[in-house]
């Protein structure tokens, strides 16, 4: 199967900007990776967010969304069925009224019959464990069950690829986890997922990082790597439990595979019976 | 919150397709102009209780609906009774009561009265979605000519959608201007005015970006405007549609046309 | 000069069958020159609680002082309290109005009645105060970044000369640097004699740089204390939506499985004591 994404020396500049968001971007997208994308603000991610599913078109360069070339305007509706978004703000992607009608807003777009959009948007409710909140109105949910709901309508299209553009960033801790371990049940599923975020404790769950600074791709490869050495260079911070981490492993107290989680350090240090 | 009223019960009138609701609606609303005799206000009022037994809401909760107008029937009731032309039956400086005031009075607020609660039986039972679904549905007849019925059909539905979070945004912002020492109750109506600017331009600022931010949602979401578009559940006008438009509309010809023979009150 | 609230409580909607209780009997005490978090789950009443210092919300039941005046309905003191006690929503840069970054800061302390001559001043010094130039007076404050907006906001309302600071999470939205930034300017205000309350899910700022921490859970006062008194308690219970610091996760991870090690946030020293061998 080919790549979900392949971006070729892409840039893009913003009509009327002097400078370019992005300049000679070339990354390839797995499919079934989970690929974080971390950059502080102003490093061209939500630019770059945007190329994915066409919603921007490179002003340099070629990227091909799932064999498509989203230069050609013709191809964008194919990819956006493919490459599906999750948007920062959890109160302005939600268009209908209720849990369900938003849901079915996409598969409407597409023009299904009517049975297979109410199933796809029950389908897509159990995913996200909305289920029960089905029938109620959007005002009645906290920003974390928003941000559920847009991944259930963005499921409901049944995309290839989901990319998850700093979703987090406006949700509390609970919001966080409860994203998290749906993004991550859906990676186990096979889906494909980019996440852009500056918070690096979603990096632990992705199979790749890449870096973006200033609008260029500084660094990419796996996330045992990226932990191995801190980067305040690009903005990135360095969490004080990499630092022990790093430390206890170049001690040799912890094997150099395990990942800077708590839960997982405790166990290597002191197996339990 | 009960925005819209709409009470979620299964009733006869609740599982009308909504377009004969609207359709209905308005034809009440035409008939009101026609047998506008104390007769027929007797037979609307029984119409009332018909429709409010038929959509299994309590006849209370359908009269609230007319509490934000009842100023407004007042007002009317009292501008016809004193300042109507006419012989004078009873004067006093400028107030004047004519038997034509005096019906006037009566016929206009009871008007208004019904064209309000028959409007609110529409929305008692029917979701703003399905309003929205069946006004699109009747618009869109208009379509040849041009008229963009899917578009304002979407509008509406985000427009009510919104309106819950614009009201907290509003409150929100107006807490965080009264906080740097706003003072909104004081001074005359210029004086007021310019004070809410401080709240004015935040919401339209935030209710600008979220235009932006959901067109472009939609757009990522495979929106491509009304052609091609289905529904998770279509409108499906059935026999008992039918069945109940033309019952309605022989109803009101016929109180109509009894009113015209037999005016009681004009 | 202290800011004290005693046995407050406040239902939304009381008396209608939507009455939701925010807040059940909150008693505490802040002053000056403290940093005090308040931590709690969403919905735990921290916002309400926030909008009852200022005056905003009028107490049902229950009493709030700001420096011996007391919030009532019929207190003449109110617009003063209202002055003293500067309230920061979340994403304050939703508030900004004004054509000019000097209106926008002005604004809070024309209301208050400041003759114009001073306005400059103060303007000047809220500016400085959140480390902006000046020269950004004249600019409309739509022309800034999202950084920068968040501190005019800010200084708009430093510039009426608060005495206490109530910010209601104040780094939503930021990233790590500008969550840095922000703290060392908060950490500036309270050095220089301000009372701040921070409403805050970042349990790592609190414990790591507050003088003291209010935990608040539907509405009622779980704990109360400094850091050292609450972060063995704060392991212990399991709150939703209050995420541990992860390295004093780890250290209590350890220490459940019998390593001698301390409670701590500190990685450095945990470091130490790992490497000094802690018994398995």
């Amino acid at each position: 199967m080919g790549s979900v994404c392949e971006l070729r020396e892409v840039g893009y500049t913003y009509p009327g900007a002097k400078t370019p968001a992005l300049a000679g971007i070339s990354l390839r997208i797995a499919p079934g990776a989970w690929v974080a994308l971390l950059g502080s603000n102003g490093s061209g991610k939500s630019t770059l967010a945007r190329i994915f599913n066409a919603l921007l078109v490179p002003t340099q360069g070629s990227s091909i969304v799932c064999g498509w070339d989203t230069g050609k305007e013709e191809h964008h509706a194919a990819v956006r069925r493919e490459v599906c978004m999750v948007f920062q703000n959890p109160e302005n992607q939600i268009v209908a009224a209720t849990v369900e009608e938003d849901v079915a807003f996409g598969p409407e777009n597409l023009g299904l019959p009517s049975e297979e959009i109410v199933s796809r948007v029950r389908w897509a409710l159990e995913v996200v464990g909305l289920t029960a909140l089905s029938r109620q109105p959007v005002y009645v949910l906290s920003g974390g069950q928003k941000q559920r709901l847009a991944v259930a309508g963005a499921l409901a299209l049944r995309p290839r690829c989901l990319v998850l553009d700093e979703a987090t960033s406006m949700l509390d801790p609970q919001g966080r986890a409860d994203l998290a371990s749906v993004l991550r049940e859906l990676h186990a599923e096979g889906m494909t997922l980019v996440s852009i975020t500056h918070r690096l404790e979603e990096i632990l769950d992705c199979d790749e990082v890449h870096v973006l600074h200033r609008g260029q791709q500084v660094w990419h490869g796996a996330p045992l790597d990226f932990f191995a050495v801190p980067r305040p260079e690009w903005g990135v911070e360095d969490p004080p439990l990499w630092r022990l981490w790093r430390r206890l492993r170049s001690g040799n107290r912890i094997p150099r595979t395990i990942f800077p989680r708590g839960k997982e350090m405790a166990e290597a240090l002191c197996p339990s019976r | 919150m009960t925005l819209g009223q709409y009470i979620p019960v299964d009733s006869l009138v609740h599982r009308l397709d909504p377009r004969c609701k609207i359709l209905g609606t308005v034809a009440l609303m035409g008939a009101l102009f026609v047998g506008d005799g104390a007769g027929a206000m007797g037979a609307w009022g029984g119409l009332f209780f018909l429709l409010a037994s038929a959509s299994k809401i309590p006849v209370s909760m359908a009269l609230r609906g007319v509490r934000p107008v009842v100023i407004l029937i007042a007002f009317t009731a009292v501008i016809n009774l004193f300042f109507s032309s006419g012989e004078p039956l009873w004067s006093w400086g400028i107030l004047r009561v004519s038997r034509e005031g005096m019906v006037a009075a009566f016929t206009m607020s009871f008007r208004l009265f019904f064209l309000v609660l028959f409007a609110g039986f529409l929305t008692l039972t029917t979701s703003p979605m399905e309003l929205a679904d069946g006004l699109e549905r009747l618009l869109s007849i208009l379509k040849p000519i041009g008229f963009p019925a899917h578009e304002m059909a979407m509008m509406m539905t985000i427009a009510l959608r919104f309106i819950p979070t614009l009201l907290d945004e509003t409150d929100r912002i107006l807490k965080a201007q009264l906080a740097r020492g706003a003072d909104l109750d004081r001074g005359g109506i210029g004086r007021r005015i310019k004070a809410f600017v401080p709240v004015l331009v935040p919401l339209f600022i935030l209710v600008f970006q979220r235009a932006e931010d959901l067109a472009t949602a939609m757009e990522a979401r495979c929106y491509r405007g009304g052609d091609g578009r289905t529904r998770m559940h279509p409108l499906r006008w059935t026999l008992r549609d039918s069945g109940a438009l033309v019952g309605l509309c022989l109803v009101t010809v016929f109180v109509c046309v009894l009113d015209a023979r037999w005016p009681l009150l004009r | 000069m202290s800011l004290s609230v005693k046995d407050l409580s406040f239902t939304y909607h009381a008396g209608t069958p939507l009455a939701r209780r925010a807040l059940d009997s909150v008693s505490f005490e802040m002053n000056s020159g403290q940093w005090m978090a308040v931590v709690g789950p969403t919905g735990s009443g921290k916002s309400t609680l926030a909008q009852h210092l200022n005056a905003l919300i009028l107490p049902q039941e229950g009493k709030v002082t700001v420096d011996g005046m007391t919030v009532t309905h019929r207190s003449p003191d109110l617009r003063e309290v209202r002055r003293r006690v500067g309230l920061v929503f979340q994403y304050p840069e939703q508030q900004l109005f004004a054509e000019n970054v000097y209106d926008e800061v002005a604004f809070a302390p024309r209301n208050w009645g400041v003759d114009e001559g001073r306005l400059e001043v103060l303007v000047a010094r809220s500016l400085a105060q959140v480390g902006l130039e000046t020269s950004l007076s004249s600019r409309s404050p739509f022309s800034l970044s999202g950084g920068q907006k968040r501190r005019v906001a800010l200084a708009s309302v430093l510039a009426a000369e608060p005495e206490y600071l109530v910010l209601d999470e104040p780094t939503a939205g930021l990233d790590g640097g500008g969550v840095r930034d922000l703290l060392s300017l908060i950490a500036e205000l309270v050095r220089g004699g301000m009372g701040v309350l921070q409403i805050t899910h970042d349990l790592e700022l609190a414990l790591s740089r507050c003088d003291a921490i209010l935990v608040l859970d539907h509405g009622r006062v779980l704990g109360m204390g400094s850091p050292q008194d609450l972060v063995d308690p704060l392991c212990r219970a399991v709150l939703p939506g209050l995420i541990i610091p992860p390295v004093l996760d780890f250290s209590r991870r350890l220490r459940e499985r019998g390593l001698a090690v301390p409670l701590t946030m500190d990685a450095e020293e945990l470091g130490r004591r790992l490497e000094k061998g802690g018994r398995y």
